[in-house]
C-alpha cells in the first residue's frame, strides 16, 4: 500500500476520543465566559478612563445649544397587518422600498412595499404576496431605459423586475450587492471553503463577470457606495497564519466596480476590530474600529483609503457600531439608542437623534445612500429615522 | 442569542460534535488537545452563529476555525502531550498504522494541517491554499515536505527496530 493511501487509512479510521459531559453545556459555559470577559474589560476601561473625558462630556451632553437632540414623533406607517421589515433601500431622497415579511397561506411570504414621501406612507410594489424564498437585504438600481430594477438576497435570491419577482436562485451565498451610477451593479459571493469572489453586470442583465477573486480565507465581506467608488472590506479572522486576529482587508473600485485596487490592510490596529466604513465625499473614506479594551474610535483617509490619519476616540460611553459620512458633509456614528454628529473631523460630537425607549443593545444600521441617510434602529418595533440634510434634522417611522 | 437561535445551534452541536472530534483528533494527533480545538471553535462559531448560518455552511466555518487555530500561536503555547514510543514491534513491510500516527504526531503543525486537509478532508491544493490563507504553491511544497518527512521518519524507526 502507498504510504498516501495508508495515511488516509489511519486518518479516517483512527478512535474517537469519548469526551465526558454534554458538549452543548460546555460550548454556552464557554461562550459565557468570552462574554463575561469582553465586559470585564470595557468596565474596567470606562471606569478608568471616564474622568479623563469629562471635557467630551460636557460638549456632548450641554454643549451649543443652538441644536437639540430631536424629540421624535413616530408616524404610523400604513404597512400591512403582521409586516415585519428586514431591510430598506433609498434611490432618491423621497423614494424608497422596504422589503421584510407577512403571513400568507404558506407561513411568511417576502413583501415588498415602495414609498414616494420618505417614510411616511407605503404602498404593496407587487400584488398579490406569493412566496419567493428567505431574502434579508435588498437594493434598487436604475437600468439604462431608466427602470428601477430590484435585487433581493440573503440566502435565497429574486429580482424584481417589470413588476414581479423573477426567482434566480433558491440560494445563492450573496453577502453584499450594491449598485453603481454608472448603470452596473456589483455583488459579493461567499465561497463555501472561505473566501470572496466579486462579480459586476449590468443593471437588469443576469449575465455576470467575476471582475475580483478574493482568496484568502475570508469570513465575511461588506461594500459600501458614494457615486463610481465603491469600496469592499473583507475581513478575516486569520487564526495563526499571521500574529493578526480579525484582520480586515479595504480594496476600492472607482469605476462603479470594474476594476479594483488594494487599499488599506486592517485600517484599524492590532488592538482593535474592524466595525465600520463609509466613503464620503470626493476621496474621504471613514472607518470606525473599536478598541479591545472598550471604547472605539475614528479614522480618515483623504486618498481613497491609501493612508489613514491618527485615531480620533469617540465618547467613552458611546458603544459605536456604525459610522456615515453624508454627501451633504459631517459624520454620523450610531450605537446604542443614539446617533452622534461632528462637523469639524471628530474633533466635539453632538447627540443628534436618540430612541430613549430601547434597550442599549439595540440592534441598528446607518447608511447613507442618494443622499439620503437612515437610521435605523430597535427590532421589534423598529425605529427608521431618515435625513436628507446630514443628520440636521429626521423624520421618524416606526413598523409594528 | 435567542431561544430559536440557540435550538438551531444546539442541534448543530449535537449534530456535528463527534466527526469535529475525529477531525481534530486527526489535526492534533492527541485526543485531549482534540477536544480542546473543538471547544475552542465551537464557541467562536456560537458566538458569530447569525453571520455563519447566512454563509450556509456551518460545519465548514467550524473545521477552518479548526485548522488555522491548530496552527496558530495560542496553540503553541499548550504543552505537547508525547506518547511513549512503544518498547518493541515486529518488523513489518510497511510501517503500523500506530507508527504512522506517532510520527505523524512529530511533524510541525502546518505539515500536519496540510496533510490533514489533503487526506483526511480530501481537499485540493487550491482548497486548501483558501482555508488556511496561503499559496498553492505552499500548500504543494508543505505537503511534499510533509510526506518525505513521514518517510523519513518512518525509515529510521525501521532501522532503529531492525
Amino acid at each position: 500500500m502507498e504510504l498516501e493511501d495508508q495515511l488516509r487509512q489511519v486518518l479516517l479510521e483512527r478512535p474517537v476520543p469519548d469526551v465526558p459531559g454534554d458538549p452543548v453545556a460546555a460550548v454556552h459555559a464557554g461562550m459565557r465566559r468570552r462574554v463575561r470577559r469582553k465586559r470585564l474589560q470595557y468596565v474596567g476601561a470606562a471606569a478608568g478612563v471616564l474622568a479623563l473625558w469629562g471635557g467630551a462630556l460636557a460638549v456632548l451632553h450641554t454643549g451649543p445649544t443652538a441644536t437639540q437632540p430631536q424629540v421624535p414623533v413616530h408616524t404610523v406607517v400604513n404597512v400591512p397587518n403582521g409586516f415585519q421589515i428586514r431591510d430598506l433601500t433609498f434611490v432618491s431622497t423621497t423614494r424608497g422600498y422596504g422589503i421584510g415579511t407577512v403571513p400568507c397561506a404558506t407561513g411568511r411570504c417576502t413583501e415588498l412595499l415602495q414609498t414616494d414621501t420618505g417614510t411616511q406612507e407605503w404602498e404593496q410594489a407587487i400584488t398579490p404576496v406569493v412566496p419567493v424564498g428567505d431574502v434579508s437585504q435588498v437594493r434598487f438600481a436604475q437600468d439604462t431605459g431608466g427602470d428601477e430594477i430590484g435585487y433581493a438576497f440573503g440566502p435565497a435570491y429574486v429580482v424584481f423586475k417589470d413588476g414581479a419577482w423573477h426567482r434566480e436562485a433558491t440560494w445563492l451565498p450573496v453577502e453584499a450587492l450594491e449598485a453603481a451610477r454608472a448603470g452596473t451593479v456589483v455583488r459579493v459571493l461567499a465561497r463555501p471553503h472561505g473566501g470572496h469572489v466579486v462579480q459586476q453586470s449590468t443593471v437588469g442583465s443576469s449575465d455576470w463577470k467575476t471582475v475580483l477573486d478574493v482568496l484568502a480565507p475570508t469570513y465575511h465581506a461588506l461594500l459600501r457606495r458614494q457615486g463610481q467608488r465603491i469600496a469592499l472590506v473583507t475581513f478575516d479572522n486569520n487564526q495563526g497564519v499571521t500574529s493578526e486576529d480579525d484582520v480586515s482587508d479595504v480594496r476600492l473600485s472607482t469605476d462603479g466596480g470594474t476594476t479594483w485596487t488594494k487599499a488599506a490592510h486592517n485600517p484599524c490596529d492590532a488592538h482593535s476590530y474592524f466595525r465600520s466604513l463609509s466613503l464620503g465625499r470626493g476621496t474621504s473614506m471613514l472607518v470606525l474600529c473599536a478598541h479591545r479594551a472598550g471604547g472605539s474610535f475614528v479614522r480618515v483617509s483623504d486618498d481613497n483609503g491609501a493612508t489613514f490619519g491618527s485615531p480620533l476616540d469617540l465618547p467613552r460611553e458611546l458603544d459605536a457600531t456604525q459610522v456615515s459620512a453624508p454627501a451633504g458633509g459631517g459624520w454620523l456614528v450610531a450605537g446604542g439608542r443614539a446617533v452622534l454628529s461632528s462637523t469639524d473631523r471628530g474633533r466635539t460630537w453632538k447627540r443628534v437623534a436618540v430612541e430613549e425607549g430601547l434597550d442599549e443593545q439595540a440592534p441598528g444600521f446607518l447608511d447613507n445612500s442618494n443622499a439620503t441617510t437612515v437610521w435605523w434602529v430597535g427590532a421589534d418595533p423598529r425605529y427608521v429615522w431618515r435625513s436628507t440634510d446630514a443628520g440636521a434634522t429626521w423624520s421618524v417611522a416606526r413598523f409594528r | 442569542m435567542d431561544a430559536a437561535t440557540a435550538e438551531v445551534f444546539d442541534a448543530f452541536v449535537r449534530a456535528r460534535h463527534s466527526a469535529l472530534l475525529r477531525y481534530g483528533t486527526a489535526l492534533t494527533g492527541d485526543p485531549h488537545s482534540a477536544a480542546d480545538l473543538v471547544q475552542d471553535a465551537l464557541e467562536r462559531t456560537g458566538l458569530a452563529w447569525s453571520r455563519v448560518q447566512q454563509q450556509g455552511d456551518p460545519e465548514g466555518y467550524v473545521r477552518r476555525v479548526m485548522a488555522n487555530r491548530n496552527i496558530s500561536t495560542w496553540r503553541k503555547l499548550r504543552r505537547e502531550r508525547l506518547t511513549d514510543a512503544p518498547p518493541e514491534r515486529v518488523h513489518e513491510d510497511r510501517p503500523t498504522d500506530d507508527v504512522l500516527w506517532d510520527v505523524l504526531a512529530t511533524l510541525p503543525r502546518r505539515q500536519r494541517t496540510v496533510l490533514v486537509l489533503r487526506y483526511y478532508e480530501d481537499l485540493s491544493e487550491a482548497e486548501i491554499a483558501r482555508v488556511l490563507g496561503i499559496a498553492p504553491g505552499t500548500v504543494k511544497s508543505q505537503a511534499s515536505k510533509g510526506i518525505a518527512a513521514l518517510r523519513a521518519a518512518i525509515g529510521k524507526r525501521e532501522r532503529l527496530w531492525s
